[in-house]
């Protein structure tokens, strides 16, 4: 016994010294929002009747975000997961950004569409680095010949021809394009576009760089906790005007609920990714704010149009009409999304409401009479586990079964899926699309000739609308060619748009200019404070 | 006791191995394609075929294997896919943070479980018995994830006494080591009970009662030291079962370990960083199987001594000893 209690004494002294092992605790734990005075400002001494009146633009010195998953990497041209960009979004900075539609100089000074495949920018003077390198023509050169490498950016920036584009002078870069592309301009205002160091990422590859990118941005990585948290702290020699906060910390938070209850307790500032059934519940603190919006997300049920059953108009339409859509999108998303009435999302430039498609059983009926389906049908879901794809599904299977339709469903892991889809196996399912960029091009991307996924319409008439619809820099003309695209596409029935979801990220209330943003990527650098 | 440390450590080694084949056996088979995984649904074929020729999945199954087998050799678990770390360093970035919740959860299970087990033996058939009992059914049912929620709630959300989550200083660990541990010191406390019993209706027990033997000696000296093998043998595999991480409280309290990595891991088809913490978790598991093992024999001399070489004793005759010798029971000889 005396042994026994020896060899536990020895356990327990090893597991305090383990204790050592536990993860970095922060300088400070990471909390709200302590405030910090501007230099210079006075405080006013508080009378019985005068309130303490703070003049400037109030600082902080930390603001901490909740996001839903950790980042892979910070390298934004070696991912593509949302997450990235909504951490890297104050790290990096792009070439120009659109202002309502305008593409305004902003890494450059100035810039010159010469023509339909030659773009020369001039780039600004006084812009650094965060290892205090200036940034160069020859740094904007490597980055977007990057972009146009990369498997993840590719649809952006492929047209990007890297043989002749070239430095001009030290800060003039000139662009040459394969063929005209008219979407690049908006791919060099995203943040999908931005400028990195080339001297940083050549010292130490996309591994090293990944973990701590060397940008223009106003924060800069300061600390990267694996499974923990991302820390990024100001940089000084910024260009712009400076952040209202020293340090910018992210939490990596995966239960969506564990998100909401560490806004609640004040645990964090700002929380992404706040599930549907906690909405309301802000909503009601008088001590949080709700921000939601429409997406950039189109869902919509796809048929596999190389199956030869779905391959048939008249099944495909007998189908949609037995689908009764706003309910689907009311029900599956719990109030939070709008029926599906056209193939992209309202806020795509070329967006034309077609929709949504029209609820009738009898005539469902009929048409399964055409198609020589009187007697009943049989037809066959695949997906994997997403709460509301499932959802969505479901209800479409007990719709189907009113019209003689038998819908089975077989769920598998997403890896699997992804796979099937991508070989043309999955027969019938509901997925979504999600514009990258606030273009049409963007938004339309699932339909290409050469993607692999289910949808396979072969339709050659749709890609030469693509085409040209890239093809013309002029908006209304590009307007034009997608407005006929998506007549073209509700007549064919390719797919049947279901829903446009929305989306919704929660803050503390003391924060302002911190608007809802369709992208899902706010900038935080704009952030005001508000005080107490 | 060194040598049969010695020789088990030495087993691992082909077990190791054959692990490492199963498992890679198994995701080379498992359909779904980390190339596309990473790259999306959207991305063309070529895209795909480029970034598979990159990360040499095209190669078939034994230049893939042996070429494993080759950098594991030299100590190199690969890189993994997604984050481009070497896989090492992604292990070792959570694997302290689940050995040190695991050996908590596992002490503070032992501080509850063994004395509630000891106690609902001695009083049986009381209302502290029924207490004990209901409690542990009440712990072993109870699902993982709602009672991390229910505490998140009642003391981090409505009362503010603790944190919701993250682990930033000592006060961070306590809900998720309560949630943790609510099944293995309900289990924990079952089987020291049942041991217990056993134990206590000896006839040695009887004995050493009959002695004038104090409640606490008879207890703790010989009814706990003889009922401790099967508490061993629990504490053992739920201490194996922590190191695998409690994926559930992992979400639940942002807690950045190595359960919640694996699962990430093998939904993204990330070969290496699967293959890499299931060899460590197999490691680990089997050095705590030889903790165990070390244990035993520390506790029962019975096994203790199978450890021990049996030497040839000489002792100086008796008539004591001349009797044992002639009916065998005395090994060895006589000067």
């Amino acid at each position: 016994m005396k042994k026994l209690f020896l060899l536990l004494s020895v356990l327990f002294m090893l597991g305090v010294a383990a204790c050592g092992a536990a993860p970095e605790t922060p300088a400070t734990e990471p909390t709200s929002l302590p405030v910090v005075q501007e230099e210079g400002e006075t405080v006013e001494e508080p009378t019985e009747a005068a309130p303490v009146v703070e003049e400037g633009p109030i600082r902080r010195e930390v603001l901490t975000v909740a996001i839903g998953q950790e980042p892979p990497t910070l390298d934004v041209y070696n991912a593509s997961n949302d997450v990235v960009f909504q951490v890297s979004d104050t790290i990096y900075e792009s070439l120009l950004t659109n202002v309502d539609g305008t593409y305004e100089p902003w890494l450059a000074e100035s810039y010159e569409i010469v023509d339909d495949t030659t773009i020369v920018f001039k780039l600004r003077d006084d812009v650094y680095f965060h290892d205090g390198s200036k940034m160069t023509a020859d740094d904007v050169l490597f980055s977007i010949l990057r972009a146009q490498a990369s498997n993840f950016t590719s649809t952006l920036f492929g047209a990007i021809d890297p043989e002749n584009s070239k430095v001009v002078d030290e800060t003039t870069v000139e662009f040459k394009l394969t063929y005209p592309f008219a979407p690049i301009m908006e791919a060099f205002a995203n943040y999908r576009g931005a400028i990195l160091s080339k001297a940083a990422f050549e010292a130490g590859g996309t591994e090293t760089f990944g973990r701590n990118p060397v940008a223009t941005g106003p924060m800069k990585m300061k600390q990267w906790v694996a499974g923990d948290r991302i820390e990024l702290e100001l940089f000084d020699q910024y260009w712009n005007e400076k952040p209202a906060f020293d340090n910018l910390v992210y939490r990596v938070i995966l239960e969506p609920s564990s998100r909401t209850i560490e806004l609640e307790t004040g645990g964090v500032d700002i929380s992404f990714d706040l599930p549907t059934a906690d909405w309301d519940r802000i909503e009601e603190n008088p001590e949080l704010v709700l921000l939601k919006g429409n997406t950039l997300s189109m869902v919509y049920l796809c048929f596999n149009n190389e199956n030869p059953l779905y391959g048939n108009e008249t099944v495909r339409k007998a189908i949609a009409y037995a689908i009764n859509v706003p309910a689907v999108a009311q029900t599956a998303y719990q109030g939070n999304a709008e029926a599906a009435d056209a193939f992209m999302a309202k806020s795509i430039p070329g967006y034309k409401s077609g929709g949504p498609w029209p609820y009738d059983p009898e005539k469902s009926k009929e048409l399964l009479k055409e198609a020589g389906y009187e007697d009943g049908l049989e037809v066959k879901f695949i997906t994997f586990q997403q709460q509301y794809y499932n959802a969505a599904i479901e209800i479409i299977q007990s719709m189907l079964a009113e019209v003689g339709i038998t819908a089975t469903i077989d769920m598998v892991d997403v890896a699997t899926f992804t796979s099937m889809n991508n070989a043309g196996e999955l027969p019938m399912t509901v997925m979504a699309n999600s514009a990258t960029i606030q273009d049409p091009s963007s938004a339309l991307i699932a339909w290409p000739l050469n993607r692999t996924i289910s949808l396979r319409h072969n339709d050659q008439h749709i890609q030469d609308l693509l085409d040209a619809g890239v093809q013309t820099y002029d908006m209304e003309k590009r307007v034009v060619i997608y407005e006929e695209l998506q007549d073209y596409l509700w007549e064919k029935l390719y797919l049947l748009p279901l829903a446009f979801p929305m989306r919704a990220y929660g803050a503390s209330a003391e924060i302002g200019n911190f608007p809802y943003v369709s992208t899902g990527i706010p900038d935080f650098a704009v952030i005001e404070f508000l005080g107490e | 006791m060194l040598k049969y440390a010695f020789r088990r450590i030495m087993a691992m080694i082909p077990v190791l191995i054959g692990i490492s084949l199963v498992i890679f056996t198994l995701l080379y088979f498992t359909p779904g394609d980390p190339a596309r995984m990473m790259l999306g649904d959207l991305a063309t074929e070529a895209e795909v075929q480029a970034l598979r020729d990159e990360m040499g999945l095209n190669d078939g199954f034994a230049v893939r294997y042996f070429r494993y087998m080759g950098d594991l050799l030299k100590g190199d678990l690969g890189t993994s896919y997604v984050s481009k770390l070497p896989v090492t360093e992604e292990i070792m970035s959570r694997l302290p943070v689940t050995v040190l919740v695991a050996f908590l959860v596992m002490i503070f299970a032992v501080l509850i479980g063994v004395p509630a087990g000891i106690i609902s033996a001695v009083k049986q058939y009381t209302w502290v018995d029924s207490i004990v009992r209901v409690l542990s059914l009440l712990g072993i049912t109870m699902p993982a994830f709602w009672l991390a929620l229910l505490l998140v709630l009642l003391l981090a959300v409505n009362l503010g006494w603790l944190p919701a989550s993250g682990l930033y200083g000592p006060k961070y660990y306590i809900l998720p080591v309560i949630s943790i541990s609510a099944v293995s010191i309900a289990t924990i406390a079952r089987t020291t009970r049942s041991s217990m019993l056993e134990v206590i209706r000896s006839d040695y027990m009887r004995t050493a009662k009959a002695k004038g033997q104090s409640p606490r000696v008879i207890i703790f000296k010989h009814a706990l030291t003889n009922a401790l093998i099967p508490i061993l043998t629990i504490v053992g595999i739920q201490f194996a079962n922590g190191l695998g991480g409690a994926v559930v409280n992992e979400q639940v309290f942002a807690i950045p370990g190595l359960g919640k990595m694996m699962v990430d891991a093998i939904k993204a088809r990330n070969y290496p960083l699967v293959q890499g913490s299931v060899l460590t978790l197999a490691l680990l598991q089997s050095m705590v199987n030889l903790g165990v093992d070390l244990l035993y024999a520390s506790v029962d001399p019975r096994i203790r001594s199978q450890y021990v070489i049996k030497k040839k004793v000489h002792m100086k005759e008796t008539p004591v000893t001349a009797v044992l010798a002639n009916t065998g029971e005395l090994d060895g000889g006589l000067k």
